[in-house]
């Protein structure tokens, strides 16, 4: 049913035998990945273009003190593998090398499953979400097959497919049909997705962006649809990474920064929301790691490398590619629920604005400044849904913002769909999240 | 490789002819990045190759990391669909010498000596938190079914700095994205100045004091406006907008004097589909003159092939654009004689968010820091302006060119001095 490779069969003994050596401060390992990515691009419900990309990679990567070196091959098999430990031993200048085979073989062809029984099926789903609006939507299919083999641990293997669509539908609006933009992450084994996508469809036909734009000026926020997951992704999943350079929030570490209600945690373990996995890209099993416990800040993300025995990594080491190191990164940013319905959630807010998604996100570290980008929002006036507005951002000082969080949410929690491609630094990673409506007073609003 | 890809041949001509072609990458790059408590190098080899053949009368596309695995995709791809609506271009032929395979090179560390520039350019109130810089070198071969065969070899470099400004209680970050040189080299004092401009001037700075005046760009900020312009020449997918809204009835695009050229001769001597390429002003003291064509764009507009097919990853078919796209001025001058002409107005020494350019509707909002200027004077830091306007009277209103031109790997490569416009709006 998918156009996934098959990754070759490979002796694991043997691969930990060459990693091991090498391990001598504890940390070495071969990390090899298959992936392909399926692009339709579908109109009407028709595909009108497709492409097809294959690739695979493995690396090695040891550490000595402060140093960390990595080679990488193109080519994911043993022979490959045998390339990149023998390059690693010669930047290590260690003397344990694999022998040299003879003559290595080529890599092998994969056996490809046949995409286009996938390709049908997702066409029909797509166009059953749109219910007969006219739409131009673009559709990548990635999946990947990740292995880990770290020296003195057992190896470990997961496979993941993800998709992306983006693109406009036709709506029909009070003033004429018009073109909505949207776009829709979600991991594939998720069935119940394409129902929800639809009933977002519909809401968006309904309710996209205002000819009038936001007020710029303070005002209180009721985040809806999830998009609370993708608020505390900024204001705090990312100062929380262990490697954040001089963030705001290191040193306030079992500070209460919210009320006493606010559960937030990273749960890489949720399969699924986009950004889960079962183990990370360094072996370590996925779990759930709490950042606000009862308001009070807890520890940070970590990977191996920033970990001791007194604070073991997280299983937040993340590569967006064999290509590069592992960091500590957040996967999933889950929000616990309340008890409050939509209605009084509006109530409570009073007077403000209502936003369902954002488009974008960015936060300076250092200083603590952030800034979310809506593409639509909604005036709410004495806790009744006012205007449509048209798109702007929402900014804060992450600190400020977390105390300016209400204590009442709502009673059920929603999926991010929106919250998919994190780049940190030039690098790609999946992330998700999943939250409640919640309530953010006193946020900077300007229009774009 | 070279095996392998006989199977692909083999599976393209039984399928499409001789209407096929293949692109196979290797490269070879050393990367190292130096923060506070890590040190990470890397050494990567990558490989890439692509195919676009034709069958009936429609073009497919299909890419891998390895010959064995682009022959399953080419076949699961010929299953799925074709890659686009029309069939495959016409193709160029010839033949170019092959290159050698890539070599790693290595890249130096240069953390601390920019980390003492950098304390002693601000005094000590900015600290370098990271420096990473990678360089290596790509080599490219193309082939196709009408009997085109050749190959290129370039070298690239580039890196990142990462500093902390602090005053007080207050800090914030900056990011410099700067060339480097293929053997690893990089012009560190430079590197630590606009870290520390970049550091400091949104701490120390206030809001723009004047709301209009005249404008002068540093070379980065430039830079970004016209990578965000380039998207106007390339194929014809922005035909009628150009013509609609930035050329006026005598085709001037620009204010007298300023030039927009494409200069692939850094590239080698054919672009990504096997084009032979040549320099071309795209804009002539201020007037337009040609447009940019991969063959795909030229077959539709009925216009000559210019060489201008890209490829920005192996994963994508080749596309219209520009390997370098550069700024140049009839009368140039130096950035300091540009900033003494300044009556009052603002220095845009680095943008503090990505710009904003909107060729539909003909608008750019750039959100800068810098200085304000008074009487070729600087008079006070400004922390953060909003400059914004019509994109079509950004480019008739330059009235200065720097002598300054410096290469930014931005979209695509593009080279740019300073630039001072003689009217802009500051929010």
């Amino acid at each position: 049913m998918s156009h996934r490779p098959t990754p070759p069969t490979l002796d694991l003994p043997l691969l930990s035998r060459w990693i091991e050596p090498l391990a001598k401060e504890g940390l070495a390992d071969l990390f090899f990945e298959w992936k392909s990515e399926l692009h339709l691009s579908l109109s009407d419900g028709s595909v009108g273009a497709s492409a097809l990309t294959v690739e695979s990679a493995v690396s090695a990567r040891a550490r000595r003190g402060n140093r960390v070196v990595l080679a990488a091959s193109p080519r994911a098999d043993e022979a490959g593998a045998r390339d990149v430990v023998r390059r690693l031993a010669a930047m290590l200048s260690s003397s344990h090398f694999p022998k040299s085979a003879d003559g290595s073989p080529a890599e092998p062809g994969r056996a490809i499953e046949d995409p286009t029984r996938w390709t049908k099926k997702i066409s029909s789903l797509v166009a059953r979400a749109f219910e007969d609006r006219p739409h131009k939507v673009e559709i990548r299919r990635r999946h990947a097959t990740r292995l880990v083999v770290p020296a003195g641990r057992a190896p470990s293997q997961h496979e993941r497919p993800r998709l992306s669509l983006h693109g406009e539908f036709l709506a029909d609006t009070r003033g004429g049909p018009k073109w909505r933009a949207f776009n829709f992450h979600l991991p594939e084994a998720d069935d119940g997705a394409f129902e929800e996508l639809r009933h977002r469809l519909r809401a968006l036909a309904g309710t996209g962006p205002g000819p009038v734009a936001p007020t710029a000026g303070t005002a209180d926020v009721v985040l809806e649809n999830g998009s609370a997951a993708f608020f505390f992704h900024e204001v705090l999943s990312h100062p929380m990474e262990a490697d954040a350079p001089a963030s705001k929030l290191a040193n306030l570490v079992k500070a209460r920064l919210c009320p006493r209600e606010i559960e937030v945690s990273d749960e890489p373990s949720r399969l699924d929301l986009f950004g889960g996995y079962p183990v990370d890209d360094e072996g370590v099993p996925a779990r759930r790691t709490a950042l606000l416990s009862a308001g009070h800040l807890a520890g940070p993300l970590r990977d191996r490398l920033r970990s001791d025995p007194l604070h073991p990594s997280t299983g937040n080491g993340r590569r967006p590619s064999a290509f590069d190191h592992a960091a500590p990164r957040g996967s999933n940013l889950v929000v616990g629920p309340g008890g409050a319905s939509e209605e009084e959630m509006l109530h409570r807010l009073g007077t403000g604005i209502r936003v369902e998604e954002f488009d974008g996100g960015s936060v300076d570290l250092a200083s603590g400044r952030f800034r979310l980008r809506f593409p639509a929002a909604q005036a709410v006036q004495r806790g009744r849904l006012g205007q449509p507005l048209g798109p702007g951002h929402l900014e804060g000082e992450i600190v400020e913002a977390l105390a300016a969080v209400d204590s009442l949410l709502g009673a059920r929690a929603k999926p991010c769909r929106q919250l998919a491609w994190c780049a940190r630094e030039g690098k790609v990673l999946p992330v998700g999240g999943e939250a409640p409506a919640m309530i953010v007073r006193r946020m900077q609003v300007s229009p774009r | 490789m070279s095996l392998a890809l006989d199977a692909v041949r083999g599976e393209l001509s039984s399928r499409s002819g001789g209407r096929w072609e293949i692109y196979a990458k290797r490269a070879a790059a050393a990367e190292l990045r130096v923060a506070a408590s890590v040190r990470e190098e890397s050494e990567r080899q990558e490989d890439g190759c692509a195919a676009r053949w034709e069958e009936k009368a429609r073009a497919y596309f299909a890419a891998a990391t390895s010959p064995a695995l682009l022959l399953d995709a080419i076949r699961e791809t010929a299953r799925l669909g074709p890659g686009g609506s029309g069939p495959l271009p016409p193709l160029p032929t010839g033949t170019f010498a092959q290159p050698a395979d890539p070599a790693t090179p290595a890249a130096g560390d240069a953390f601390e000596d920019v980390a003492q520039l950098l304390a002693s350019e601000s005094k000590g109130q900015a600290r370098l938190t990271s420096l990473a810089v990678t360089c290596g070198e790509i080599v490219e071969r193309l082939e196709n079914g009408a009997g085109f065969s050749g190959g290129r070899a370039r070298r690239f470099g580039y890196g990142n700095a990462r500093a902390i400004g602090i005053a007080s209680e207050r800090r914030v970050t900056a990011d410099v994205v700067f060339p480097v040189a293929p053997g690893g080299g990089f012009d560190a004092a430079k590197v630590a100045q606009s870290l520390a401009d970049r550091s400091l001037l949104p701490l120390k700075g206030r809001a723009c004091p004047f709301p209009r005046g005249e404008l002068l760009l540093d070379p980065s900020v430039s830079a970004a406006v016209l990578a965000a312009t380039l998207p106007l020449f390339c194929g014809d997918a922005h035909r009628m907008l150009l013509s609609r809204r930035y050329l006026d009835r005598n085709g001037r695009f620009s204010s007298e004097g300023v030039s927009l050229v494409d200069d692939p001769s850094g590239e080698g001597p054919f672009d990504a589909e096997g084009v032979p390429v040549r320099r071309k002003e795209v804009v002539s003291d201020g007037v337009f003159r040609t447009r940019l064509h991969d063959l795909a764009s030229s077959a539709r507009s009925g216009e000559n092939p210019t060489g201008n097919a890209v490829r920005l990853s192996f994963r994508l078919p080749p596309r219209a654009g520009s390997a370098l796209f550069a700024l140049e001025g009839r009368r140039s001058a130096s950035a300091t004689e540009l900033l003494a002409s300044v009556t009052r107005g603002l220095y845009a020494t680095a943008l503090a968010a990505p710009p904003r350019i909107d060729l539909e509707n003909d608008a750019y909002r750039l959100e800068v820091e810098g200085w304000a200027l008074q009487a070729g004077r600087v008079r006070s830091p400004v922390a953060a302006a909003t400059i914004r306007g019509r994109l079509s009277e950004f480019w008739k209103g330059i009235g200065g060119v720097g002598t300054d031109r410096r290469l930014f790997p931005l979209q695509s490569l593009v080279a740019a001095p300073t630039l001072f416009v003689t009217k802009a709006t500051f929010a």
